[in-house]
Parts: C-alpha cells; structure tokens; sequence
C-alpha cells in the first residue's frame, strides 16, 4: 500500500487522529494524536499519555505500536509484514525517539501534521527517518504539513497552560511559541 | 561467559590501589565534539603600532568605531619581541570582508597616520577556547582570553572521579553486567541496565533487554524507565517475576503526589547500561530527565558519542552527562558466543 495520493482522503484520516488529540488534551496530557492504517482499515490508535503513566516515553506512537503488537499476537500476524504495509498519521511531527522506534518496527509511510521544532526526528531536530542506519530497522517516506494549523492551535492551547504534572522546580510557564 | 567467569574477570581486572588510573578503571566522558575541535580561524585587519604612547586612545576609537562583538575573547593587541629585543606591536582593527578594503580603513584611521604602520591581514581565532588544549593552539595566531571550565578540565584529564567513586561505578555497572548474563541465558540480547539515585546509592530499578523476545522496543533503556514508572506507582508494560527484573516501590510520602516534591521521571538519576543506547533509547532519556549515563561497549549506530551525540545535542531542551568504557572489556565480552 502506498500513501494515498488524493488530499480528502489523506486529510480523511488526519481527522481522525485529531480526535485522540484532542483525548489526550482533556486528559491533560500534549495534545498528539495517531491512527495506523492497515489495509484501508484503522489498526490501532494512540495518544500521549506520558503524565497517567509516569513514563515520558509514552507518546503517541508508541502507544500505537504497542495495540498493533498485541493485535499481531491475538491474531497470529507476522508483525514485521504488518508494520511493514502500515501507514502512520500523526498530528505532530514524530520527535527523535519516535521516528526511531517506527523504523525499528519497520513502518515505511508517515503522514504528519505539524513540525516538532523541540524535538522533531523527521527534519526539524535530525533526520532520523532517512539517515543511514542499517541495524535499526528501514528508512521511512514522510508526507508533512497535513492540517498543520490546527496541529498547532491544538498544541498552543495545551502550552497556554503548564505542565501541571512537573514539580515546582521544575514548572515553567509556557510561552505560546510552540 | 557464565556469572563466576564475569567474577574472575572483574578480580583479575580490579587494579590494587596504588595503581588508581591503570586501564581497568578508565571511565571516560563523552563530551560535545566543540571541546575537541580545531581552533577555526577567521582573517581579520591589523596594523603595526608605531607609536606605543598613543595605545589607549587607539583602542578608545576601535572599540566604538569597529567593535569586536563577535569576538569578545580576542585580544585587541599583540606584543612580540623580537631576537635583538624590539618589541613589534600589533592591533586588530577589525574583521576582514570582501567589501572592506584597506583604503576604506586607513580614511576611517586619519587622527592616528602619525602613530600606526602599514595596513596587513592575520588569522584570528573565530571563537572562544574552551580547553586548555585549544587555549594553547589559538595563542599561537593571536592573543585570547580563555576562562577555564574547572570540570571541563577535571573531565578532560581523568580527575573528575576519585577512587571511591570509581568503585561505586564499577560496582553499579557490575550489577547491570549481572542483569546482561541473565538475558544471555534467556538467550535474549546480552545488554543490562541498572537506574540509581545517586544521592542514596539507592537502586530504583534494574532489567535487561527483551527487543528478541515479542516486543522490539524494548530494549533494556526502555524497560528500565517504564521501571522507574512502575517505581513510582504506575508504568505502562507488563512484566512477569521470571523476567527477574527489579524496581524499587516507592513509599506514598516519598512520591508526595500533593507537594510536588516527589520524584519526577528519572530526574536526577544515573543509568548503567552494558552498551551504548541506541537513537531511539537516548532520546527516550532525555524526555525522561535522565541526570548521567554511564555504558561500556560502544556500537556502531549508539546515539551517545558513536553515530550521534545526543545528549548533547543542539536544540533539545534538557542534555544530560555520558561517560563510557566503564567495565568496557567485561561488556564486550558478554557478546562472544551469542546469536
């Protein structure tokens, strides 16, 4: 499967990850959201939960590499040819730690909202998504700026407020420069 | 390698005590490439001072009309003594540029024609040193200031770490060594990690690697910071009791959700890992606040100091300390026969 080439379609799908965004914003959580599709049908989904879970690794995608695991488990898939046929939208950029875990999987199609200009692995901060690193798993195409506004009026919305979980020492009052 | 050959390697390697810097306890940091880089030059206007009395008001008109805001650390004047014992100064007057030329300059310089010499261009150092090492190199083409960074310096010439500390180090990555052999049984991927406060010593979790088991993201950076999660009443993975991983449980008033002051990520922690984290990992610490890592063996595609640097790197908002090749020859060793 290829990233679909029409625009409604493409942006379709990016509504849809706008919901568990906008989930993760009720939940005080960074406003990012995702849907991996398969075979034209929505595998799994994800979406920040870094505060519930104390753990800061659990960004968007992760989350939804973990649904596609244990669909793959349940249902005696090869998770390799799964991943490998998958297509990622996500509402942000995917940061540095993300874009390498999605090669590591080996998910070759990313559709993405806005730029991560702090963390972004996809061209902001590095290249992870096309650099040469043969053990971690295959380079991946992006497709960028789907919906990008409303990715970030979403995150400013988020960042007009502050981190309520850091502890004081650690809370900055966030401008809306996200 | 079984756990009593890891033993006796560890015995054999562990130095007596007079020999505190012998090559078993090297722990050496990984710094940003800026602190081993060349000392880059840029072609800057100077002009020979004939007239030593007229220096201050000279430097006056410099500092207003060609101001060296990009390069604060260059000293303004150069003093050379020749063989016969003149002393030959010299001034910079300003950086050089295409659309600068020496006639431009000298119709700026008319109040001083009596007093300066002919026009020439040098090379200058373009920024600040930061080493000592550098300090020397760029003291050659032309004067600077250097203020030196104490721990730059202790980290660059082996006396950041005292004898004890090394132990403590050794005796941290030792444990991450145990946790690698047990994931070499499980004929998983021979790499260990242990998280510790270092204020305490105190372990909050230790695990290996399970990338080959059913998850491929979790590696053994992963896992120990969802144990850290787990430590402080949440987390996200499952785990069972043959996996023999380890997390400490924090006390309610030591996580202190209502004050704020309990403990936050892997803030401040240290981690031990048997080999360098790869991209993914590193980046995973710095969302997670990691304080220092330390590893032994290096990889080809690791993110701290083989492929990338990412704890240091330009643009992230939170960096962290990386010092390798500790126990490195043991953790190498865990590799012979696997896979």
């Amino acid at each position: 499967m290829t990233v679909p080439q029409d625009k409604s379609s493409i942006d379709s799908w990016m509504l849809k990850s706008f919901e568990f965004a906008e989930e993760a914003l009720t939940n005080n959580e960074v406003p990012v959201g995702c849907i991996l599709v398969w075979k034209d049908k929505i595998l799994a989904t994800g979406r920040n939960e870094v505060n519930e879970t104390k753990n800061a690794t659990r960004h968007a995608e992760i989350v939804a590499i973990d649904k596609v695991l244990e669909y793959c488990e349940e249902h005696s898939e090869d998770k390799t040819k799964v991943f490998s046929e998958i297509t990622l939208y996500v509402t942000v950029e995917p940061c540095i730690m993300c874009a390498a875990a999605l090669r590591s999987v080996g998910v070759s199609k990313v559709v993405y909202g806005c730029k991560n200009e702090r963390f972004g692995g996809c061209g902001s901060v590095l290249n992870i998504h096309t650099d040469t690193l043969h053990q971690l798993g295959p380079s991946f195409q992006c497709v960028d700026d789907v919906m990008a506004d409303e990715a970030v009026q979403l995150l400013k919305t988020f960042y007009k407020g502050e981190n309520t979980n850091a502890p004081d020492g650690k809370r900055k009052i966030k401008d809306n420069n996200c | 390698m079984t756990e009593s050959q890891c033993t006796a390697v560890i015995k054999k390697l562990k130095p007596d005590e007079s020999c505190m810097k012998c090559d078993s306890m090297k722990i050496e940091p990984v710094l940003h490439d800026k602190y081993t880089a060349l000392v880059e030059l840029v072609d800057a206007y100077v002009c020979q001072l004939t007239n030593k009395k007229r220096t201050s008001d000279l430097l006056r008109f410099l500092s207003t009309k060609y101001p060296l805001s990009e390069h604060p650390h260059v000293k303004r004047v150069k003093s050379t003594k020749s063989t016969d014992n003149t002393t030959t100064v010299q001034v910079v007057i300003c950086e050089h540029s295409a659309d600068l030329t020496c006639d431009v300059i000298k119709s700026t310089l008319t109040e001083f024609t009596d007093c300066i010499g002919c026009i020439g261009v040098v090379k200058i150092p373009s920024t600040a040193p930061l080493t000592r090492k550098q300090y020397e190199v760029a003291t050659q083409y032309w004067p600077v200031n250097f203020y030196e960074n104490k721990i730059i310096t202790q980290l660059l010439t082996d006396s950041y770490f005292n004898y004890d500390d090394k132990e403590i180090i050794q005796q941290h990555m030792k444990e991450a060594i145990d946790m690698a052999l047990i994931a070499k049984q499980k004929q998983m991927m021979p790499v260990g990690a242990v998280i510790v406060d270092p204020v305490t010593n105190r372990v909050i979790a230790k695990c290996y690697d399970k990338r080959s088991g059913t998850h491929p993201l979790q590696h053994a950076t992963m896992v120990c910071v969802d144990l850290v999660a787990k430590s402080q009443g949440a987390g996200m993975w499952n785990y069972t009791t043959d996996d023999k991983f380890y997390n400490c449980e924090m006390k309610e008033d030591e996580i202190n959700n209502d004050s704020k002051s309990g403990p936050y990520l892997c803030t401040g922690y240290h981690l031990y890992i048997t080999q360098e984290p790869c991209v993914m990992c590193a980046m995973a610490l710095v969302h997670s606040r990691i304080q220092r890592v330390y590893y032994g063996s290096k990889h080809i595609e690791g993110a701290l100091g083989s492929k990338y640097k990412i704890h240091v790197q330009d643009g992230l908002n939170h960096h962290y300390q990386v010092f390798n090749g500790v126990l490195s020859e043991i953790c190498d060793q865990l590799w012979t026969d696997y896979g």
